[in-house]
């Protein structure tokens, strides 16, 4: 047993820290039509973008864990911008043993609601929503008959979606894949344990500004967070985050090592970080009082990302039907 | 980041495993608390003559000097085959070590010896009436009278005070100090003590009452120095905190299996919510394991674990309860009015389980603990 950080995933946490601070306030004037800023998003992409991926597939090496810790600390701060979806569509690639040169120079993303057809050898299929997809990108996305495959944007329309952080588009894909993994293979569950992370972080964001706000706010005298009732709903959510939080970093060691739970214990990841967010993200808005459910305040932007990443790469629900049902076969 | 043994843990841990399955025959689980408690007793002996008792207790005082992570696995290993709890298992896990950080050189060669032996049993006298999670407040009172200490009150939830020698006890001995500073730790015979069963809603006794009256206790049998009994309360408290992770992890294990085999048994396997709601238990237990690895890894590396224990105790009691509970209400405990042995099964089980909701700190002063430390709230008390 020795489940801790090494220097290098502590290191990454670090850096993750200092990059992303005041992640909220930039995503602030995002929401409130100002431009995206080039930083961080350039320093993501120079330093980290092949963060957790083996060499030989394109990456820079280094751990799921690290991936995971990135993710988190993107999700806890809402930094805006486009590189979460462009980095888990890589590990989802690169999961699937596709090299990232597959890709060319087109940006990916990557989305398991719905499917593509081949036949003979061209490609068809519609998804409704993908998260970070571009006219010019590439996204990867699930064959109809089995495993998946990274194909060119045809056509592409933005949707209007909860999250307006976390643009997404209606795309059509088509022509020959620009890489094919037909057999079944960890990639849907790597993804399900990064967005997990990512969640996390969610969770962490919100409870964050919580805790903030009712150290803050005084109410009959007293910060109200010396309440028990707002006190002990925080603490809860505090355990929930943490039990997603292992889980998390089980799910990465567990696809990593090949271990023979990694679906299982991805499922787990990623009900349980869907949970927590959305549970910290109510109890952030509820803790803020009126102001919560205002605009002008944050706590909406947590909730808005809790509940789309809650339906990229599975919803809580479909994981844990899915989680019973291998209990349910294991004999 | 690993999750696995070391190649030392996973060869300690394959020693215990063929040890523990040779030495359980004749161990087989008794519905019955009395023969359990004699299993018990007869367990502590077979593991101090097989020497995995007090496998983090130094050599020096019988044990093997291993890090607490063997305790642990070895623990987890028994736990998952059933095993009987040793009798002394107070005594072993929270007395002795307090005897060992806080006691006189006189009281480590009277006391420890016989504790690994189970010789004599141990039980922790803290709690009582007025004073429960607010343990500072307690109020059995001992006045010193030349070399004795004179001592009256009551204590309760004592775990095995009916098989037991000796209690730690705690004692008011000073009454104008603030609370934290007016209490001592006793050694105490048991002999001189009234001591009454309890019985739980389950039907199960394993807590006791503790009538104190009129009780003498020489000052040589005081641990720590006088009105510092909060220290060696403290030292106790963090024990009980560090050892159990691994071993709960187990029993919600236990109670998971079981209920995916009742569900199985009882044709639920493909109902919706039943799959939904087993996925979350299966979730929660997964949650528990990696928890406790994570803090074996910590204690491993020689860190304190901190609050992050607070919130998977949480998880355990209610993963435990919520398990049980649905057993209940979804028909795998069979019909309510018309139990069978698998009914009376879920039926303790569950009883059982509110306790863990208020046991080892209640859920309201882990969630207390967690919104201080962890979250930097202010104190809410």
């Amino acid at each position: 047993m020795q489940a801790l950080f090494n220097e290098d995933e502590t290191m990454i946490a670090e850096a993750a820290a200092r990059l992303t601070r005041g992640g909220r306030a930039r995503a602030r004037a995002v929401i409130d039509g100002g431009a995206l800023t080039a930083e961080p998003t350039s320093s993501l992409d120079a330093d980290w973008l092949g963060l957790g991926i083996p060499e030989e597939l394109g990456g820079s090496g280094g751990s799921l864990v690290g991936a995971a810790l990135l993710l988190q600390a993107l999700g806890q701060s809402l930094e805006p911008g486009p590189f979460p979806t462009r980095f888990v569509a890589r590990h989802v690639l690169a999961a699937a043993r596709l090299p990232l040169a597959a890709a060319g120079s087109r940006p990916i993303a990557a989305d398991l609601a719905g499917a593509v057809e081949l036949s003979a050898g061209e490609a068809r299929g519609t998804l409704n929503a993908v998260p970070g997809a571009t006219a010019d990108g590439a996204v990867v996305a699930p064959l109809r008959t089995g495993g998946l495959g990274l194909f060119e944007v045809r056509t592409f329309e933005p949707t209007e979606g909860l999250d307006p952080l976390r643009p997404c588009a209606r795309v059509t894909l088509a022509g020959k894949p620009l890489a094919v993994q037909a057999g079944t293979n960890l990639a849907p569950f790597v993804g399900a344990a990064l967005v997990a992370a990512e969640l996390c972080g969610v969770g962490r964001g919100a409870l964050e500004l919580a805790v903030g706000h009712a150290r803050e706010r005084v109410q009959f005298g007293r910060p109200i967070g010396s309440y028990q009732a707002i006190a002990h709903r925080l603490a809860q959510c505090s355990a929930d985050i943490e039990a997603a939080w292992s889980l998390v970093l089980y799910a990465c060691w567990a696809a990593e090592a090949g271990n023979h739970d990694a679906e299982a214990a991805a499922r787990a990841a990623k009900a349980r970080a869907g949970e927590a967010a959305l549970s910290s993200a109510e109890a952030c808005i509820q803790t803020h009082g009126g102001m919560g459910i205002t605009q002008a305040a944050d706590p909406h932007l947590y909730l808005r990302r809790a509940l789309s990443n809650d339906v990229w790469f599975g919803t809580a629900s479909s994981h844990r039907r899915a989680l019973g049902d291998l209990v349910l076969a294991r004999g | 980041m690993d999750f696995r043994d070391t190649p030392e843990q996973s060869e300690f841990r394959a020693a215990a495993a063929a040890w523990l399955d040779a030495a359980l025959h004749g161990f087989a689980h008794a519905p019955d608390g009395h023969e359990r408690e004699e299993q018990g007793r007869r367990w502590q002996e077979k593991l101090h003559a097989g020497g995995w008792a007090g496998i983090s207790w130094p050599k020096e005082y019988g044990g093997r000097g291993l890090s607490p992570v063997y305790e642990a696995i070895f623990n987890a290993e028994a736990a998952s085959r059933d095993a009987p709890i040793p009798i002394n298992i107070i005594g072993v896990s929270l007395a002795g070590p307090s005897i060992m950080a806080h006691g006189t050189p006189a009281q480590k060669a009277r006391y420890l010896p016989r504790i690994l032996s189970g010789e004599e049993v141990w039980c922790q006298g803290f709690s009582e009436p007025s004073s429960g999670s607010d343990l500072a407040s307690l109020r059995t009172r001992a006045v010193r009278e030349g070399d004795v200490w004179r001592v009256n009150g009551r204590k309760i939830w004592t775990s095995w005070a009916h098989r037991a020698q000796k209690c730690l006890l705690l004692t008011r001995t000073d009454t104008e100090a603030p609370k934290h500073a007016g209490i001592t730790c006793l050694l105490a015979d048991t002999a001189q003590f009234d001591i009454r069963p309890i019985v739980m809603i389950n039907g199960d006794s394993e807590f006791n009452e503790m009538l104190i009256d009129e009780v003498t206790v020489p000052d040589s049998e005081r641990l720590g120095p006088v009105n510092g009994g909060w220290a060696v309360a403290i030292t106790t408290l963090a024990f009980e905190r560090n050892a159990a992770g691994l071993t709960l992890q187990v029993m919600a294990q236990q109670v998971l299996d079981r209920l995916v085999a009742g569900v199985r048994a009882c044709g639920l396997d493909q109902d919706t919510l039943v799959r939904d709601r087993l996925g979350r238990f299966a979730a929660d237990v997964l949650a528990l394991r990696i928890s406790a690895i994570r803090g074996m890894s910590a204690v491993a590396a020689g860190r304190e674990p901190g609050a992050e224990t607070s919130g998977v105790k949480l998880l355990w009691a209610h993963a435990i309860q919520d398990m049980t509970r649905f057993a209940l209400q979804h028909g795998i405990a069979g019909d309510l009015r018309d139990l069978g042995a698998d009914g009376a099964y879920w039926v303790g089980r569950s009883f059982r389980s509110r306790a863990h909701s208020i046991e080892g700190g209640t859920d309201e002063v882990q969630k207390s603990i967690i919104a201080e430390r962890v979250l930097g709230l202010p104190r809410s008390r």
